[in-house]
């Protein structure tokens, strides 16, 4: 699992997100800040992993794991991210088809790979 | 025509009286002649002849009794006359003829004592007649026997003792004709009662009202107008009438008609006078009486509607619907009406009674009012209206929506809300006029309907402005929550990542530096930490991310004692509605928590019907006192601003029990 695309609307996060886990060893192949542009980049790219922020300005970050999902069953694994802690999120989190939930300001290429692990 | 003569065989009675009586007593007389005659013959052989005249007294005296004193006189003249024809003919002058004499003035005595003694015997029996019939009458009163009976029995005592072939009771009408209410007839006759009579032409009931006293009306052969013509009809030559005073104003005449030339005795004003004042005590009583349980209905019909639209339920047609059944009872009216005057001069069917077509008068359908209607009439003046279609014979001149109706009289009053006319209220009737006061009852109504809508429009602008301000301070929550999620709470995660990716980078040989810069990505994970309790306070994220469900699931998963949660939900509803719902579950639990030291707690969410069911139950020590400022009371206010209710039932020692109902369609 080294392939990785990154949603979020906030620049500054992506940048610092991107350094996080490409030091960790996970390559951000794209990042992405609507549910349009993730998609097409997610259908083009085929990434390993994708990270969802849960609040996407406008739209719904939710809704983006379920139609990536259902785009593509077998695809991607998917990680929800947020600024909300876990705990303010779970019941989100569990009723998503996403693989877990990892809190932003604990960001790393490690905290991914066991969220996608204790997932499967 | 209020009355009709079904029998045109009427017998002659009251004509030629006198002659009758003279010719019934001279026979009698005659009779009694002969047969005195004969007794005095017999006699004569042992008494004399002039002590015989005597026996003729006992012809006399029956005919005076019987007859009168004109009758006795002739026959006691016919006694002397065949006395001395038969029995003694005149031989001397002197002791004979004083005798005579003695006989004559005896016999006219006689006579006229039993006369006198007839008379009073008969006026003491016309007393009797009247004091029982008056008695009759009195008890009638006194029963409180309904108002058409008590009138019926007063026209039958009054014709019976004035020896009138037909009497009857009218009552005046403020539009100057009279109504009969009761009616006798000698020879059977179909007498309608409750028509009403134009006093256009000579009539005792003119006269009564003219004078304001007793009247006489006699020869109607010339005279105009629709009752002289019935009078002539039926044969009436003489009337008489009484005026009936009710509260020192003019109720009603009782009138008594004869056939017969010979006009009523003098006096029998006065004994109709005396039925007219038992009349009008009756009256009195009746309309007391109708107008104490008519304002008991009135009044409690009013406390219903009131009642109704005192609890300011966002749809009022309930009020309209029992306002149209309720003033349909109490006025006897056929059908109503409340409508609602449009600003494009149309009106609005809010609720319609009674109707034949009532598909054109269902609730919310559209009429642009005809004329002549009174709804029209209410529109365009503002004023109680009143139209009488009685008159009207050709269909085509009834308003396109009454043509199949048969509506007789109408009368409408306006709603005046707050001073500007909202709508109307309008009563038909199939049968009769409506009485006199429909309007002003109508408008007890009208008032009552007005300031219920005023209620309900203030309430409902009250609800709407309460709803717009708890939406307003909602919005600048949930933006406060967002900026600072999306401002302080997004830079300072970007921070702690960075500082994370910083001590990453710091050479191996600066540990001090590492140190550093972890701790200072700890402060900044704290104060992320502290910064999200007080975001959370502001509004709960997960609201609007995820909805009622996950929020509430969320609140029930944080809680330090143990919550049973059940949530049936379809789907996500106005924001309005979940904050209310999430509000107050989130302070249920805190109290159930805080105050009331609960082991468990329920909490159940459901849609059902439309609106939005929630329940939280504790088993804590009961006694929230909602005066006290729990937290709940602001939350009163929010559900109501949404339409809602909420019941908080807390008995001490049993727990706590809330149940919100929210309704979910906006009004």
């Amino acid at each position: 699992m080294r392939r990785c695309v990154i949603v979020d609307d906030n620049e500054r996060f992506l940048a610092a997100a991107r350094s996080s886990l490409e030091r960790g060893g996970l390559e951000v192949v794209a990042t992405a800040t609507t549910t349009t542009d993730a998609l097409e980049k997610i259908d083009a790219l085929k990434p390993d992993v994708v990270l969802v922020d849960i609040a996407l300005g406008a739209e719904s970050g939710l809704d983006l794991v379920r139609r990536i999902v259902e785009a593509t069953p077998s695809g991607p694994h998917v990680v929800l991210i947020s600024t909300h802690r876990e705990e303010d999120v779970a019941e989100l989190v569990s009723a998503s088809p996403a693989a877990g939930f990892v809190w932003k300001a604990d960001l790393s290429a490690r905290a991914v790979r066991d969220v996608v692990a204790a997932g499967e | 025509m209020w009355w009709r003569q079904e029998s045109s065989e009427v017998s002659d009675v009251l004509t030629g009286r006198p002659l009758q009586r003279w010719a019934a007593g001279v026979a009698t007389g005659v009779v009694l002649v002969v047969v005195a005659t004969g007794v005095v013959w017999l006699l004569n052989r042992q008494f004399t002849p002039r002590g015989l005249l005597v026996v003729y007294l006992l012809a006399v005296l029956p005919v005076a009794m019987r007859w009168g004193a004109g009758p006795a006189i002739l026959v006691a003249a016919l006694g002397v006359g065949t006395f001395l024809v038969v029995i003694a003919p005149p031989r001397t002058g002197g002791p004979a003829l004083v005798a005579l004499g003695v006989f004559v003035a005896t016999a006219v005595i006689v006579a006229g004592l039993a006369a006198g003694l007839r008379r009073s015997i008969r006026e003491s029996q016309e007393l009797a007649a009247e004091q029982s019939a008056l008695r009759r009458v009195a008890t009638l009163v006194a029963e409180g026997v309904p108002a058409p009976e008590l009138f019926e029995a007063v026209s039958r005592e009054v014709g019976l003792l004035c020896d009138a072939d037909l009497a009857r009771l009218e009552r005046y009408e403020p539009d100057g004709t009279v109504t009969g209410v009761g009616s006798w007839a000698r020879v059977p006759a179909r007498l309608a009662v409750g028509t009403r009579i134009e006093l256009d032409g000579v009539s005792v009931a003119r006269e009564v009202r003219r004078t304001g006293g007793p009247a006489r009306v006699s020869g109607y052969a010339y005279a105009d107008g629709a009752v002289a013509a019935e009078a002539r009809e039926l044969g009436i030559r003489s009337s008489i009438g009484c005026p009936i005073i009710v509260d020192g104003h003019l109720w009603g005449v009782v009138v008594a008609s004869s056939k017969s030339a010979k006009a009523f005795p003098p006096g029998t004003e006065a004994r109709i006078q005396r039925f007219t004042e038992l009349v009008a005590t009756a009256v009195t009583n009746a309309e007391a009486r109708a107008a104490v349980r008519r304002n008991a209905d009135e009044q409690a019909a009013l406390r219903r509607v009131a009642t109704l639209a005192a609890r300011g339920d966002a749809d009022p047609s309930p009020v309209f619907a029992i306002v149209a059944d309720q003033v349909r009872t109490l006025l006897g009216a056929d059908c109503t009406s409340v409508l609602r005057f449009e600003s494009d001069e149309t009106a609005t069917y809010l609720a319609a009674r009674g109707w034949r077509d009532a598909e054109r008068r269902k609730p919310g359908a559209k009429w642009y009012p005809e004329e002549p209607s009174v709804i029209e009439n209410v529109r365009r003046t503002g004023q109680p209206a009143r139209l009488d279609y009685s008159d009207v014979k050709v269909i085509q001149e009834l308003p396109p929506s009454l043509r199949s109706e048969g509506i007789r009289s109408a009368v409408a009053s306006p709603i005046v809300v707050e001073s500007r006319l909202w709508g109307s209220i309008g009563v038909g009737s199939r049968t009769r006029l409506l009485p006199a006061d429909t309007e002003q009852r109508l408008i007890a109504f009208t008032e009552v309907v007005a300031t219920a809508i005023a209620n309900t429009e203030s309430r409902t602008e009250l609800a709407r402005s309460r709803a717009r301000v708890i939406a307003a301070a909602d919005a600048t929550r949930r933006r406060l929550e967002r900026d600072l999620h999306d401002g302080a709470q997004q830079r300072l995660v970007s921070l702690a990542l960075e500082l994370r990716n910083t001590q990453a980078e710091v050479p191996a040989e600066l540990p001090e530096l590492s140190t550093a810069v972890g701790r200072l990505a700890d402060d900044v994970t704290q104060v992320l930490d502290q910064l999200r309790e007080l975001s959370r306070g502001i509004h709960p994220a997960i609201l609007s991310e995820g909805g009622l469900g996950p929020a509430l699931r969320t609140l029930a998963r944080r809680s330090p004692v143990p919550v049973d949660l059940t949530v049936r939900l379809e789907s996500r509803y106005r924001d309005a509605v979940e904050v209310a719902a999430y509000y107050v579950a989130s302070e249920a639990l805190t109290n159930a928590v805080k105050h009331a030291e609960a082991d468990h707690v329920e909490i159940v969410v459901e849609e059902r019907d439309g609106v939005l069911h929630l329940l939280v139950a504790d088993d804590g020590g009961g006694g929230a006192d909602q005066t006290r400022g729990t937290g709940l009371t602001g939350l009163y206010d929010r559900v109501a601003s949404l339409g809602g209710t909420m019941r908080v039932s807390s008995p001490v020692g049993d727990g706590t029990r809330i149940q919100v109902h929210l309704p979910l369609q906006t009004s």
